[in-house]
């Protein structure tokens, strides 16, 4: 046998017992077995178990084939079936690990020393906790610790070998069957919140009801997630041709002033839906009162379809709470328009199906008229186009109220976001001390807006202080800008670290008191009024978070490509070269340190009114360190990667709260691994991490070849 | 009718090194100039103070009429002197046409609101800005041009790197070009090319050039007049033939090459 090969597999296989451990003994398991991904059947502590087997039996694979496989060697080989001896032996010896920590668990009692070495861990590891009795039954060897014990290092092997085999599986099979299994975690996960959005009386129940039991997946609802997943990410790369097909048949088939009828109709039900929701005044916990056509619960448009039929039949549904008075005319509007985009959509089915019919009698003879590509391109968009306004429009009554929520604070964090990646990732000035601009916005908004009287503030409302606000930001940057000027690099980053904490001390200081609060910081902001509408409570919040996120959005894509985006960019890539290629660098790293300021002051401004207290607690440095980690996660100056990341750093914590415990470690885990595996990000900016094409290389090669022949030259000289 | 550059006994020196010393060195427009001498006699050094990047210790730089020492590297640019770098600086991230279009900076004015809004008079200027610089890379035939424009500069190859910051320095609408070393690392073919591209960047585009060559066949091909340095001054000036022949320029070869020998046995 290769030596060096199995000196890989029992590198890795020590790698795996020693996460294996780290993860029993931090007491992660333990906190995870408590939650069910498929209740009954396994809980996220075994999956957390089950994955790192899998990976260790993967990653050892991939080591030996790097092993066999040495970089600029243009042959492969691929590595073969015996290979996964090693991945096996890797398995193995990472469940002896857990097998060791199930005797010592058994025998002695460490848990002075490690709190997390338990009863319950034991149990765990045995397969014998939040396991129905007929899953178990099904395990092999029965019950007992020596049985438990023998399980595990089996299982280690069995999953060893799953994981080398997933490794040699050909990418096709590979990735549905990673994601089918991926979404399986995600849904058990977000278990408790598909209950909130779901769980109620009309069709989401019964979609509820056919995946989920209990506090996790119901093993039916994971077997259909599996296929489900699978079979799509399978036909993946089939959609766009799917969704051009759909949109020409449509085109083709379907007489022009049907459409645009069809497309006013639909946006004219979209305002008006959007008015009533947001027209309702109400105090938080907001209560909604029903949409037309519907009696009770709150507006959940999940239900929508039931709604548009019963808007058929059922009368004027009843306007109680607290609605605007126009209610009742957007109620009858509501109930008028969509009826009538149903009578549309009825008639375009039954026009699609005659000409099918004609189509199919005619067989082959002649196929109806494809639209040219100009009205397929952009009938193409404007489908796309609404579909996304659609769906961005009714989360918040979708999803509920704590999702909600949990949007509003990804909200406030993708502007946040969107401002630092001007200063970060376009001019590449690392600014640890954002959160300062963050609280300058949401600071300055309380002190103009506050009805507090002891604060003596201005009293203005929400809009008339914005600009100020603003403004104010604006000049906190420049004023953090101008001192570090010359510093590069780490310099600046721990000169604005610093800068970011003296913010926070000054709110907190005797010294402001008078003007900040200190401690206890200033309250009474009102809520933000617009109109007749009242942005409390997360649902319309986000409406007004969303506006925010687009306008930052916009104004950031449209810089990136502008020749204020390029000036950055030169800068971020080399600031000597930059200002000998005729850009002003001083100029132009203060305006990246104004307009991410400005544009944190939004995101703090709604944050004040949100809250309708601040305290300097709200303004750690935590909020700079995720803001930039969202970053580092999406990818550093990608805009798209910006929304990714706040998802993945803001949301799915939100979601997780129970874990919180571990957030930190998670997150310094997820940034690690980011880093080693992926360091341009998930939706990396273009132009980073590409390497040397092909062809370019070519070119260099008479290069490699002198050296190359120097280097003999030389040997054969000495 | 002053010069287009000159320097009056310019000075630079780290520490106790003065790597320039009491230089005086003037151009002519549409002069192509070539600066030699060995490693370390203080070539870059004078780039290096004529565009701004180091402070000069003394002495006096003139373009054009205006004086050059106490300004920033930018307004030096603006005025109408470009350079580039003896190792390959490029900004690798950003594609090839957007780091000749960042050469256009000095030559147009839209800002913030501009990249907002985009009035008309901002789409001009882009399209403006966009147009110069497919310009100035179609200036090196199929080898920066068309679906490379929104490559990433790092995905070139050496050679065509050195190209790509050729470009970006006619980009800036320079009336000199300083180049450091252009051939440098370049292959026997490549360095020809070369040698024939600052001929036709003068004759074709009319920029005036001065750049640092080791390549003896590249200087004595093109160059209207040679510079030679040594530790800081200079030593010779003339055509070709008079410069090589010098025995100033031979002794600084030579001799620089003795006490190399000597440090290789050390
Ligand atoms: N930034 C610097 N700091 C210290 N010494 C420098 C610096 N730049 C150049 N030198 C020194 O100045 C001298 C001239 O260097 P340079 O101008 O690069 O020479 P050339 O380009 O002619 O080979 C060398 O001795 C070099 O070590
Ligand atoms: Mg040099």
């Amino acid at each position: 046998m290769d030596n060096t090969k199995l000196k890989l597999g029992l590198r890795m296989g020590f790698f795996g017992a020693i996460v294996a451990l780290y993860l029993c003994l931090v007491g992660l398991i333990e906190t995870f077995g408590e939650r069910d991904i498929i209740t009954g059947v396994i809980s996220l502590g075994h999956i957390l178990l089950l994955l790192a087997g899998l990976m260790i039996g993967y990653l050892t694979m991939r080591q030996v084939d790097q092993h066999i496989n040495p970089l600029h060697e243009a042959e492969r080989k691929a590595p073969g079936l015996g290979d996964t001896a090693h991945s096996i032996m890797a398995g193995i010896i990472t469940g002896l690990a857990l097998g060791l920590l199930m005797l010592v668990l058994d025998r002695l009692n460490i848990r002075d020393v490690l709190v997390s070495a338990s009863p319950k861990l034991l149990e765990l590891l045995l397969l014998e906790n939040g396991i129905t009795p007929a899953v178990l039954s099904l395990l092999p060897f029965g019950q007992g610790l020596a049985a438990g014990v023998l399980r595990i290092v089996v299982l280690g092997a069995v999953l060893g070998l799953a994981g080398g085999a997933l490794y040699l599986l050909p990418a096709s099979v590979r990735r549905p069957l990673i994601f089918g299994i991926g979404m399986v975690a995600l849904l058990g996960l977000l278990s408790d919140l598909m209950r909130i959005a779901l769980d109620q009386p009309g069709w989401s129940e019964s979609f509820y009801k056919l995946l989920y039991t209990g506090r996790g997946l119901s093993s039916q609802g994971a077997g259909i997630t599996v296929v489900a997943t699978a079979a799509i990410t399978a036909f993946w790369s089939y959609i766009p041709d799917f969704y051009a097909r759909v949109i020409s048949i449509l085109t083709a088939w379907l007489p022009p002033w049907l459409r645009t009828t069809l497309a006013a109709l639909l946006s004219i039900s979209l305002l008006l839906r959007l008015a009533w929701f947001l027209g309702i005044e109400t105090a938080y916990p907001p209560t909604l009162p029903a949409c037309p056509g519907v009696t009770t619960g709150d507006i959940n448009l999940a239900q929508c379809p039931g709604l548009i039929l019963e808007g058929f039949t059922a009368p004027q549904g009843s306007t109680e709470g607290g609605l605007t008075s126009s209610a009742p005319i957007v109620s009858a509007a509501i109930t008028l328009a969509e009826s009538l985009m149903f009578l549309g959509i009825a008639a375009s089915i039954v026009l699609l199906l005659l000409r099918a019919v004609q189509q199919a009698s005619r067989a082959g003879k002649q196929q109806w008229p494809a639209p040219p590509p100009e009205t397929l391109e952009r009938a193409k968009r404007v489908v796309a186009l609404y579909l996304g306004v659609a769906a961005l429009l009714f989360v918040p009554g979708v999803v509920g109220v704590y999702p909600s929520e949990v949007l509003v604070m990804v909200g406030l964090y993708v502007v946040m976001g969107l401002g630092i990646n001007i200063v970060v990732g376009m001019a590449g000035l690392l600014d640890l001390g954002y959160v300062a601009f963050f609280a300058v916005g949401a600071y300055s908004t309380a002190l103009l807006t506050t009805v507090d009287a002891s604060v003596g503030g201005a009293q203005m409302s929400f809009w008339g202080a914005l600009p100020l606000v603003v403004a104010i930001t604006a000049i906190a940057g420049l004023m953090v800008g101008a001192p570090v000027l010359r510093m590069r690099g780490d310099y600046l980053a721990i000169v604005t670290l610093g800068f970011g904490e003296i913010a926070r001390i000054l709110a907190l200081s005797d010294w402001f008191k008078p003007w900040l609060g200190g401690a206890q910081g200033i309250i009474k902001i009102p809520d933000i009024h617009l109109g007749g509408i009242e942005f409390v409570g997360p649902q319309k919040l986000y409406y007004l978070i969303l506006v925010s996120c687009l306008i930052a959005y916009f104004i950031t894509a449209r810089l990136k490509g502008s020749r204020v985006g390029r000036a950055w960019g030169a800068m971020r890539e080399d600031e000597q070269v930059a200002d000998v290629m005729g850009v002003n660098t001083t100029a132009y790293k203060l305006l990246a340190f104004a307009m991410g300021a400005l544009i944190a002051s939004v995101s703090g401004a709604i944050f004040a009114a949100k809250l309708g207290t601040i305290y300097p607690h709200s303004f750690k440095v935590e909020v700079s360190i995720t803001a930039l980690g969202l970053l580092i996660v999406g990818g550093i100056g990608s805009l798209p990667g910006v929304v990714v990341g706040a998802f993945a750093l803001v949301g799915l914590p939100e979601l997780l709260r129970e874990f919180s415990e571990y957030r930190m470690l998670i997150y310094g885990a997820a940034m690690v691994i980011m880093m080693l595996v992926r360091p341009q990000g998930l939706l990396p900016s273009a132009g980073r991490g590409r390497e040397l094409q092909g062809e370019e290389l070519g070119q260099d090669d008479w290069m490699r070849m002198a050296a190359e022949a120097e280097a003999a030259g030389s040997d054969s000289a000495a | 009718m002053p010069h287009l550059l000159e320097s009056h006994g310019l000075v630079k020196s780290f520490g106790g090194l003065n790597a320039v010393d009491d230089l005086d060195f003037h151009i002519e427009e549409g002069e192509i100039v070539s600066l030699i001498g060995p490693n370390g006699a203080g070539k870059t050094t004078f780039f290096n103070l004529v565009t701004g990047f180091y402070p000069a210790d003394g002495g006096k730089v003139t373009f054009g009429g205006h004086n050059l020492l106490g300004l920033s590297p930018y307004q030096i640019t603006k005025l109408g002197l470009a350079r580039t770098f003896q190792t390959v600086r490029l900004f690798q991230e950003m594609t090839i046409l957007e780091n000749v279009m960042v050469g256009q900076h000095c030559r147009s004015r839209s800002g913030v609101l501009g990249a907002i809004f985009r009035p008309p008079s901002y789409r001009v200027e882009e399209a403006r800005i966009r147009e110069k610089a497919e310009e100035q890379l179609a200036f090196f035939g199929s080898r920066l041009a068309g679906y490379r424009l929104d490559q990433p500069a790092n995905s070139l190859s050496y050679a065509n790197r050195r190209r790509l910051e050729i470009a970006r320095a006619m980009g800036t609408e320079a009336k000199l070009i300083l180049m450091d070393e252009p051939s440098a690392g370049m292959n026997p073919k490549e360095t020809e090319e070369i040698a024939s591209l600052i001929g036709k960047l003068r004759d074709e585009r009319g920029f005036t050039i001065l750049f640092i060559e080791h390549d003896m066949k590249v200087v004595k091909g093109v160059s209207d007049r040679v510079v030679a340095m040594d530790y800081g001054h200079k030593i010779a000036e003339g055509s070709y033939e008079n410069v090589a022949n010098d025995e100033h320029v031979i002794e600084a070869y030579l001799g620089r090459k003795a006490t190399r020998e000597e440090q290789d046995e050390s």
